[in-house]
């Protein structure tokens, strides 16, 4: 390759890092980001690989900005970051990662070598520890922990780290065994943060993995690979794990014992409260067993029932069950003995009265077919009165709190729009404030979740522009780039970027459909509350284009006010013809002018806020009417007169009559005076 | 608080030339001939105008008969001569409409204008009551006379004819005016400001002659 071609391949991150976009490390890839050859130019021997960030998708910035820069041997950092020009796909970001030298601990992750219980306990489970400490003191869990993500740093194959954690949705890669069974249940995208239980569980399926040698969490009961996401096998994945437990499901028949079993026990415990943490894991390795003695999760049902032709003695059970089988869930809801069933199968953990308020008496009442709508909200209602771990269910809408910006931003990313919609429709506040209700105090995961789903309720069922879904993903995600189709190919995360990539837009010619979409409105009014009532009164004004075209001239003219302090030639002039249209309608020819006139002088100062101030059109447009009827009866009276001046006047006319004999009579006189005159003249003479 | 007003530079667009107020043509148009036969007399209720004209016509014809018994009394060859040579304007005087004024005038002063020459005549050669007789017994000085009076009927015939021509003539340029007054509107304001009648054939011009 010569020199100028390696240029056109070559990006550069931090005047450091070269990042060669001609050799992939599709190893490296994840759902967010491809993986690209780094070049260290200031100290070749270091080792680095890009991850460059697909358009739209999140990254974990949080984590990102807590693990930048920062030495934890155990697990591969970012070391820098930058918005670089992708020849051919605009602008994206970069992060510059550590690159595991010694390659994956599996290279082949269904068939290698099982490590002994005396490597697990000297080598690699003191290391993993100490990483998972590390991440513990900072406040970021992992997420990723798993056989596909475990690497050598070095060469000589002694350190072992984890992979990169931050450049998909938390989780979003993790095989369904690597997951607490209820976060298995969610999308993959809305997994959520979780928490340092989650990577506990996942270390000790990680564990059992390189101790049987075998990948036992990227398998399904049955022995087949599921990877990270699967179709209707989930259910029967989690049923399995609910039924045996995860650490007999995964582990099959291979009866672990001693320590090692112990260990895995701990780590792979269901309920989370009774699984091993941190200091669990310090004492196993200093050689203490811990016991841990905790209440019971209340799991079993006080009575066993029938669920679509199938025994249930596990309410969690139940709750999977029922989120495969509305209709069946809504029939069983209104079977003559449910009450009574329900109230003795949880007497232990509910009361009657907040049975009445969570199970919504209305519905169970009801005789008459439901909507599809009100089923999935019947099914939510019983999936968080029986299982209230689990993920919120509405339809096919499954997410946890902590993973519904990246689930959102993940949906929008594929276009789903029936997913979308029904997210929407959950997020009306009579329903997700319902759910809520059932949940709160009873389940821990929904603990400082509060202010995401207000944020969520407050303008996820919101219409109109600047609200919605749109404006949730930027408020629940700060530094997300706005994903907006007009800004294709541009990294935009602030206004002042916004504003610049409009411009740019428009002098490109590409602001077909208006300034804004979605997207943008809903961009602008995150980082500019006070455009949160422009918006509205925007909405309100959809009927009338004239002030509808003023009022978005207004808004941008408020952001460049706030954010923006330079002229926006290109963009006034693109909004030109929009508001042309109404000084168009203009009935006066010279008002027309002198307005169009104003605009184009204004387009080309390039202050939007002058345009929207100085072009006052409904004061323009009423005196413009008014005037315009003034002028309409002017023209009215001049048409009478003119048809009266076109009928000739003779003679017989009385006044024609009066002025010629008045005529006549100053003939008369004259004649008189001359004569008169002559004559006395003449006897002078 | 209240809002800073905005400046509104259109808000106060040119009213002078976006409606021009063709006043002048409406102010002529005003004063063109109603149709009406009587010419109106200002500044008076209707009743008293009428009185006062009356005792107008009685004044005149006392003043003219206290004239006529003066000069038949100081001037009686000068009251023959005028007696008798204004006889078309004491027969006018009496058969004539009061309603219009200047017909008797226009009689009277063209018969005094024929009269004029011999009463010059009658006093140059001394005022002889002899030769005022003389005088009317001269059909050539009858004649000179009556034709002051004909010319003053003529010029009756003559008069509301030019008067007809001269307002339509007036009418003419009132027109012309209206009519680029009307247009410029039109180029104003568009055609719709037109009445329907007259937006069907909107872009013929009004006849200007």
């Amino acid at each position: 390759m010569d020199t100028a071609e390696q240029s056109l391949s070559e990006v550069i991150v931090g005047d450091r890092y070269a990042i060669d976009l001609n050799v992939p490390m599709s190893q490296f890839d994840t759902v967010g980001a491809s993986a690209f050859a780094v070049r260290d130019i200031l100290d070749p021997r270091r080792k680095f690989y890009a991850l460059v960030q697909r358009p739209g998708s999140l990254r974990r910035n949080q984590t990102v900005r807590k693990l930048m820069g920062r030495t934890i041997p155990g697990l591969l950092c970012p070391r820098a970051e930058g918005v670089v020009a992708v020849p051919g796909d605009g602008e994206r970001l970069v992060t510059i990662i550590d690159y595991p030298a010694g390659g994956a601990v599996a290279d082949d992750v269904n068939g290698f070598h099982a490590i002994s219980e005396r490597m697990i306990r000297e080598q690699i489970a003191p290391q993993i520890f100490a990483t998972l400490a590390s991440l513990d003191s900072i406040g970021v869990s992992h997420r990723s922990i798993s056989l596909q993500n475990l690497y050598y740093r070095d060469r000589q194959k002694k350190e072992i780290v984890l992979g990169d954690c931050f450049s998909a949705p938390p989780a979003y890669h993790q095989p369904w065994g690597y997951e607490p069974i209820e976060r298995v249940l969610a999308h993959p995208a809305a997994r959520g943060e979780g928490d340092a239980a989650c990577d506990m569980y996942a270390f000790g399926v990680l564990l059992m993995s390189l101790f049987l040698g075998r990948d036992v969490g990227g398998r399904d009961v049955g022995g087949r690979d599921v990877g990270a996401s699967g179709g209707a096998d989930v259910a029967a994945h989690v049923d399995a794990r609910i039924r045996l437990g995860s650490y007999w499901a995964l582990g099959g028949s291979n009866e672990l014992t001693g320590a090692m079993g112990d260990l895995l026990r701990g780590l792979m415990d269901d309920n989370a409260s009774k699984r091993w943490m941190l200091d669990d894991v310090k004492r196993w390795i200093d050689g203490i067993v811990s016991r841990k003695t905790v209440p019971d999760q209340g799991w079993l049902l006080g009575r066993p029932t029938m669920f679509c032709d199938r025994g249930m003695k596990d309410r969690r059970q139940l709750a999977v069950a029922m989120m495969d089988a509305p209709k069946e869930s809504v029939a069983f809801m209104r079977h003559d003995r449910f009450r009574q069933w329900v109230e003795n199968a949880l007497a232990d953990v509910t009361s009657s009265e907040w049975l009445d308020r969570a199970l919504d008496q209305r519905l169970l009442n009801n005789t008459a077919d439901l909507t599809a709508k009100e089923e999935y909200m019947a099914v939510a209602r019983l999936v968080a009165v029986f299982y209230p771990e689990a993920p919120l269910v509405y339809g096919s809408v499954v997410f946890y709190p902590d993973g519904i910006d990246y689930y959102l931003a993940m949906l929008m990313l594929d276009g789903d729009v029936e997913r979308l919609e029904l997210l929407s429709d959950f997020l009306d506040r009579n329903r997700i404030d319902a759910i809520v209700e059932i949940l709160s105090g009873r389940v821990s995961s929904m603990r400082g979740q509060s202010s995401r789903i207000a944020s969520l309720t407050k303008h996820g069922a919101a219409p109109g522009l600047g609200q919605g879904l749109e404006r949730s993903l930027y408020e629940l995600n700060r530094s997300m780039p706005c994903l907006s189709p007009k800004l294709r190919g541009l990294y935009v995360t602030d206004l002042e970027r916004l504003m610049a990539a409009l411009e740019a837009a428009a002098a490109r010619g590409d602001m077909g459909g208006g300034a804004f979409d979605h997207h943008i409105a809903a961009f602008m009014a995150r980082h500019l509350s006070a455009l949160d009532p422009m918006f509205a009164r925007l909405s309100s004004l959809a009927d009338q284009p004239e002030n509808y075209a003023i009022e978005v001239v207004r808004i941008l003219g408020t952001v460049q006010q706030n954010a923006y302090p330079r002229p926006l030639k290109q963009l006034a002039h693109a909004l030109l013809p929009t508001l042309k249209r109404p000084v168009e309608k203009l009935k006066s020819a010279t008002r027309r002018k002198q307005a169009m006139a104003l605009l184009t002088a204004l387009a080309e100062a390039g202050n939007l806020m002058r345009i929207a101030n100085e072009l006052n059109l409904r004061t323009l447009q009423q005196r413009d009417e008014r005037e315009f009827q003034g002028a309409r009866r002017l023209v009215s009276q001049l048409s009478v007169m003119q048809r009266r001046l076109e009928q000739p006047l003779d003679v017989s006319h009385g006044q024609v009559r009066l002025l010629g004999y008045k005529l006549a009579a100053y003939f008369g006189y004259i004649a008189v005076i001359v004569v008169a005159a002559s004559l006395f003249l003449q006897g002078q003479g | 608080m209240a809002k800073p007003q905005r400046k509104t530079k259109l808000a106060n667009p040119p009213s002078r030339k976006s409606a021009p107020a063709p006043r002048v043509a409406a102010a002529s148009v005003a004063a063109r001939p109603t149709g009406s036969m009587q010419p109106t007399m200002r500044g008076k209720p209707k009743g008293q105008q009428k009185g006062q004209k009356k005792g107008d016509g009685y004044n005149i014809v006392a003043l003219v008969l206290i004239l006529l018994v003066a000069m038949m009394a100081f001037a009686l060859p000068s009251f023959i001569i005028l007696f008798g040579g204004m006889t078309p304007t004491w027969i006018a005087f009496i058969v004539d409409d009061r309603r219009m004024p200047y017909r008797l005038n226009t009689i009277g002063a063209c018969n005094l204008a024929g009269v004029i020459p011999f009463l010059g005549s009658l006093w140059l050669s001394g005022h002889e009551l002899s030769h005022a007789f003389m005088m009317l017994t001269d059909p050539i000085v009858w004649a000179t006379m009556f034709l002051g009076a004909t010319t003053g009927m003529g010029a009756l015939w003559v008069g509301p004819h030019i008067a007809a021509m001269i307002y339509n003539t007036r009418a003419i340029k009132q027109r012309r005016d209206i009519e680029l007054n009307r247009r410029a509107l039109i180029e104003e304001w568009g055609v719709d400001i037109l009445p329907p009648q007259d937006a069907v054939d909107k872009m013929k011009p009004a006849p200007t002659s």
